[in-house]
């Protein structure tokens, strides 16, 4: 590593190269920042019932997620107490047990073990109790987004979101029934490059008008600069805000999507249909995966609709994405660069006002940058 | 669609459909996606579907599912100097194998095939292997496609770009 001190890497405005690029500053980044603070994991809507199950990596760790009889959202570690095989494989289902296929034993989705293969190899008071799967401390819901958090103590749900969570109710209240769901399945996208460059990516909208010229409508543009901008982006609490509820619909007379883009630190991007999980391999290698949302009480035709508008846009083939993946992949070409070590942040930074307990400024500033960045620098020095 | 299969087709049918089948590819491997749009009917549809079995384009992520319009759009953009993912393009060859044709109920044909993608980007040689289905339409001058279905034997896993039309 360059520092002892990796947050002397980000003097913002200026970003070292080397937090992209340093296998060291990425492992700190899974103690520090994934293994310790609320990472989102699912919506509400992909677990509706008793024994609903996802498995998923927090940070480097499998895990489980489960609905239990209680009906209650509980994660565990994908972990037999035994020999550590795991004890799930497939990504998402109903479950009433898991069994580990090595030696036998299962396990109750609230993690109890019910069943030693051949006990009588153990003494008879052996303490079952004390080999549950190993309960990951703490799930909490805020409007449907489900986060764990690997660390028992901490800033609780409720703080970290801070502000942002008032922005996630608005991304739900957008169903004229106020409630949404997630269509079934999922876009599952990779590049080679840092996680940071995606949840940077969600609300940077300096970038659209250049790299996404293809895809909008051909006014876009001028309603986007200067003086009369409409909208306005915020860091608040750590999280990068995009806020173009007064700006005209990308897709003309399509239908409602959300024009509130949120980049929830570490991992949480949404914006118009999505909702986005960012999912850091190794320092240069990223997952996405994506789900599109559906709105309760709005027509079908138009939740197929907004189904049809997201994934003409994104995902691994999108008209969107595809050009913020390329965009991503120069960065990472870029940054082998290391006699120009910096990256500039800055845009904006001498026009921010307070309001709305956060910082604000025009429509195409970094703002919400330096807002994760925040977040960054604060996990990071702990 | 096996239910509607109603009779075996005679090889000049076989060969009508094979050929469309390799212009097809041979167009898109030449980056002439103008000339590819022209080989789609206008009700034309277009469909990458996303994860594993069971499919429903309704319900369900797709990673492309493109009506025609849609299609025309990715043209445009392909033929705009802005597409960026494709700067510089992807150089493909495909290759279609274990080709299958049966006649449909109402006219026109179904095809099946393996489809294997390769793709060259950057100095990154790339395979996307897939199974492709296909409706044929006979539109009194000739076959045009109705539908196209690429389900990738990648269709559950993190993929990376895929800026050109497959």
């Amino acid at each position: 590593m360059k520092s002892n001190d990796p947050t002397d890497l980000v003097q913002v405005p200026e970003l070292d190269g080397s937090i992209y690029l340093d296998p060291e500053i990425f492992d700190l980044e899974m103690q520090r920042i994934f293994e310790r603070t609320w990472l989102y994991a699912a919506h509400v809507s992909e677990l509706p019932n008793v024994g609903d199950f996802k498995t998923f990596d927090v940070g480097r760790e499998p895990i489980i997620l489960v609905r239990g009889e209680d009906g209650k959202l509980s994660a565990y570690l994908n972990r037999c107490r035994h020999r550590a095989a795991t004890v799930c494989q497939d990504e998402c289902g109903n479950a009433r047990r898991f069994q580990c296929v090595y030696h036998g034993w299962i396990y109750r989705t609230d993690g109890t073990l019910v069943s030693i293969t051949d006990a009588d190899g153990y003494p008879a008071d052996i303490d079952q109790s004390a080999l549950s799967l190993q309960r990951v401390p703490r799930v909490g819901t805020v409007h449907g987004f489900v986060f764990v958090s690997l660390a028992e103590e901490g800033p609780t749900l409720e703080e970290h979101l801070g502000g942002v969570a008032a922005y996630l109710k608005y991304f739900n209240d957008l169903a004229p029934d106020g409630t949404i769901r997630v269509f079934e399945g999922v876009q599952k996208t990779a590049y080679d490059g840092n996680w940071k460059l995606a949840m940077e990516n969600g609300t940077d909208s300096y970038h659209p008008a250049y790299l996404h010229r293809t895809v909008l409508p051909p006014d876009f543009k001028g309603s986007y600069h200067g003086e009369d901008s409409l909208g306005r982006v915020g860091g608040v609490d750590g999280h990068g805000i995009l806020d173009m509820r007064d700006y005209p619909p990308i897709v003309p007379g399509g239908p409602p999507e959300s024009a509130m883009y949120l980049s929830v630190f570490p991992n949480l991007v949404v914006l118009r249909s999505q909702i986005r999980q960012i999912i850091p391999v190794s320092v240069d290698r990223t997952v996405i995966c994506t789900w599109a949302v559906w709105l309760d009480g709005l027509d079908e035709e138009q939740n197929v609709q907004r189904l049809r508008i997201h994934e003409n846009a994104f995902g691994a083939a999108g008209l969107v994405a595809a050009d913020d993946y390329e965009a991503f992949h120069r960065i990472t070409d870029g940054l082998r660069a290391q006699s120009a070590p910096t990256l500039l942040i800055s845009r904006g930074a001498h026009r921010e006002v307070d309001d709305d307990g956060g910082r604000w400024a025009s429509i195409t500033d970094e703002t919400p940058t330096r807002a994760l960045y925040e977040s960054w620098s604060r996990w990071m020095g702990r | 669609m096996d239910g509607s299969v109603t009779a075996v087709v005679n090889l000049e049918e076989r060969l009508a459909v094979t050929d469309l089948l390799h212009r097809e590819a041979r167009l898109l491997d030449a980056a002439d996606f103008a000339a590819w749009l022209e080989l789609y009917a206008p009700d034309a549809t277009y469909w990458i579907p996303s994860g594993l079995p069971p499919h429903d384009y309704r319900r369900k992520m797709s990673i492309v599912y493109d009506d025609h319009s849609a299609m025309q759009g990715r043209v445009e953009r392909l033929a705009s100097k802005f597409a960026f993912a494709q700067a510089p393009p992807s150089r493909t060859v495909r290759v279609l194998s274990n080709i299958e044709v049966e006649q449909r109920d109402g006219g026109g044909y179904i095809a099946r095939c393996v489809y294997v993608t390769h793709e060259l980007r950057m100095h990154r040689e790339r395979v996307l292997p897939a199974r492709a289905t296909y409706d044929l339409i006979d539109v009194g001058t000739g076959l045009l496609f109705g539908h196209k279905r690429l389900d990738l034997l990648a269709s559950n896993e993190p993929l990376e770009e895929i800026g050109f039309i497959l």
